[in-house]
């Protein structure tokens, strides 16, 4: 893309929040919606310095971040394990490709109270659940990225003398890399709604308890600090997990 | 490299190939050929789509098993890829995608365990050789169709086997590249002096490029005639206008127009498909 392309698009986003953000502005002034409901932007601004230095704040945010952290390990370990498994034996994928593909379709919110019966309603339990979400994409990626790559690679790499070893190193995994980093990146946007839903569903402690508990005591500024944090959060771990799949993408 | 000695540098004795279908039918693709590649030659194997000169291609270089019979490589019995003696260039684009193209034709120099500097030396002069140098650091996708193959027969040559094994490098170009590359391929072996057994559905390609020809049976596959091309080499581009040309061409399509006619008519009786010659009656 043209520098004048990209910042014209820029603009345009710019001014699509610029809008959002004026009708905001416009509709709590005039008092048409109410307090309770949508505070002023301005009024969610003043709940940042008293959260900042509230310390519950930062051990909130410490806790989902490290469930958050542990899910998505879980996920990435798991799924990358079952999956080279499963898409290095045909017949093991031919099995298990329709099984994984139906798995993503299937609201596993509906586990959750189950996770929390198994993990109890501390940490665990979200990670846990956050994980399972996860899970899903990343082997089903994983599996269908290892079983087809193309035969026509492998015939090159065995006629030029490659090893076992470099058919994997060298052949194999290359080949499979994009496909699996996109079931990554997808496996990581279902452990953070994972693990946030899960707080926000059931527990004493992270941003979705924060958010939940402000709701539910009618405190929506906070809320909507809360959510905005939540969503801060979001975007540094989208970007991060992007950033390792650009840079991967060069070598 | 006119020259060429009558020592066998491979050789194929009463090969067999039969598989059977999903259907439960057995097709024998290839039956009982016997075949000696000499040292130094350009060999080319000729013959109907489905007569088995691609799947007897991927047995002597040791790529597929066959069902019976024997490939000897200098006398010694093949088992699986020679690398070291046997290179190959395929049909498809098999350079690796994720590579430059200076570390495609390093790869195999990688698998062998060559140190950094000597693979990336080897690797270039093997790129100049193939007029491709200035596209060191580019990716395959950027290149075209034919450039990719010539990377390929860089890729080959860079381990540096004495016989190399080309399954229609250029079948998937246009008339005029192939053409062109064809050219090409005849300079770059006049330097490398290497043995060629290459596969072509190219009437011209055959006649210009090869030593001998060797025409194949629809199937089951046999050899049905192998053809000499008398014409010393380097051969210019007076050859290919030349009346010789014309009559080993015309020879080799009288040789080839019954068989084609006779698979084509196979194909159009699924019945008959393995049975030799059945389709004669459609």
């Amino acid at each position: 893309m043209a520098r004048r392309e990209r910042l014209t698009v820029v603009a345009i986003q710019l001014g699509l929040a610029a809008v959002v953000l004026a009708v905001w502005i416009y509709q709590t002034r005039i008092g048409r919606v109410s307090p309770i409901l949508l505070p002023q932007p301005e009024r969610v601004l003043e709940e940042f310095p008293d959260l900042l230095r509230d310390p519950d704040f930062w051990s909130s945010l410490k806790v989902t971040v490290l469930e958050l952290a542990g899910a998505f390990g879980v996920a990435t370990a798991a799924g990358l394990l079952v999956g080279a498994v499963v898409g290095a034996w045909a017949p093991a994928a031919r099995v298990a490709t329709p099984l994984l593909a139906w798995a993503q379709t299937v609201p596993i919110i509906l586990f959750y109270p189950i996770c929390i019966l198994i993990f109890g309603i501390g940490p665990m339990s979200k990670l846990a659940f956050g994980g399972f979400y996860g899970f899903f994409p990343i082997a089903a990626n994983t599996v269908l990225a290892i079983s087809t790559v193309p035969p026509r690679y492998l015939t090159a790499a065995a006629a030029l003398g490659a090893s076992r070893r470099h058919v994997i190193t060298r052949v194999l995994i290359p080949a499979a890399r994009p496909l699996i980093l996109a079931g990554v990146r997808l496996g990581a946007a279902l452990c953070l709604i994972g693990v946030l839903a899960g707080e926000l569903l059931g527990s004493t402690e992270g941003l979705g308890y924060k958010i939940a508990s402000a709701s539910g005591g009618f405190k929506t500024p906070e809320l909507y600090a809360y959510i905005t944090v939540a969503l801060v959060l979001v975007a540094i771990f989208n970007l991060a997990i992007t950033r390792t799949e650009d840079r991967n993408a060069q070598v | 490299m006119a020259e060429t000695t009558t020592a066998a540098a491979m050789a194929a004795t009463n090969v067999t190939m039969s598989y059977r279908t999903r259907r439960g039918d057995t097709v024998v693709a290839l039956d009982d050929v016997s075949l000696d590649v000499r040292r130094g030659e350009f060999l080319s194997l000729i013959g109907p789509s489905g007569c088995g000169k691609s799947t007897l291609l991927y047995i002597l270089g040791g790529l597929r098993k066959q069902t019976s019979g024997e490939v000897t490589l200098e006398g010694e019995r093949v088992t699986g890829p020679t690398p070291r003696k046997v290179g190959f260039v395929f049909q498809d684009y098999t350079l690796f995608p994720w590579r430059t193209i200076i570390s495609n034709v390093e790869v195999g120099l990688e698998f062998r365990g060559t140190g950094k500097r000597e693979r990336r030396e080897r690797a270039e002069r093997n790129l100049d050789l193939v007029g491709l140098g200035a596209f060191a650091n580019a990716y395959p996708s950027e290149l075209s169709g034919g450039m990719q193959q010539r990377v390929a027969i860089a890729r080959a040559l860079s381990l540096d086997p004495d016989i190399l094994l080309m399954d229609e490098p250029f079948g998937a170009l246009d008339e005029q590249t192939r053409t062109v590359l064809g050219e090409e391929l005849a300079r770059i072996l006049e330097k490398t002096g290497k043995t060629i057994v290459f596969v072509t559905h190219s009437l011209s390609e055959a006649a210009y490029l090869s030593d001998r020809v060797v025409v194949m049976s629809a199937r089951p596959g046999r050899i049905k005639e192998i053809l000499p091309v008398d014409e010393p080499r380097p051969r210019g581009d007076g050859f290919s206008t030349s009346a010789a040309f014309n009559d080993l061409r015309n020879g080799l399509f009288d040789l080839l127009h019954e068989e084609v006619r006779a698979a084509t008519l196979a194909e159009m009786n699924p019945g008959q498909a393995s049975g030799k010659g059945g389709g004669r009656r459609g």
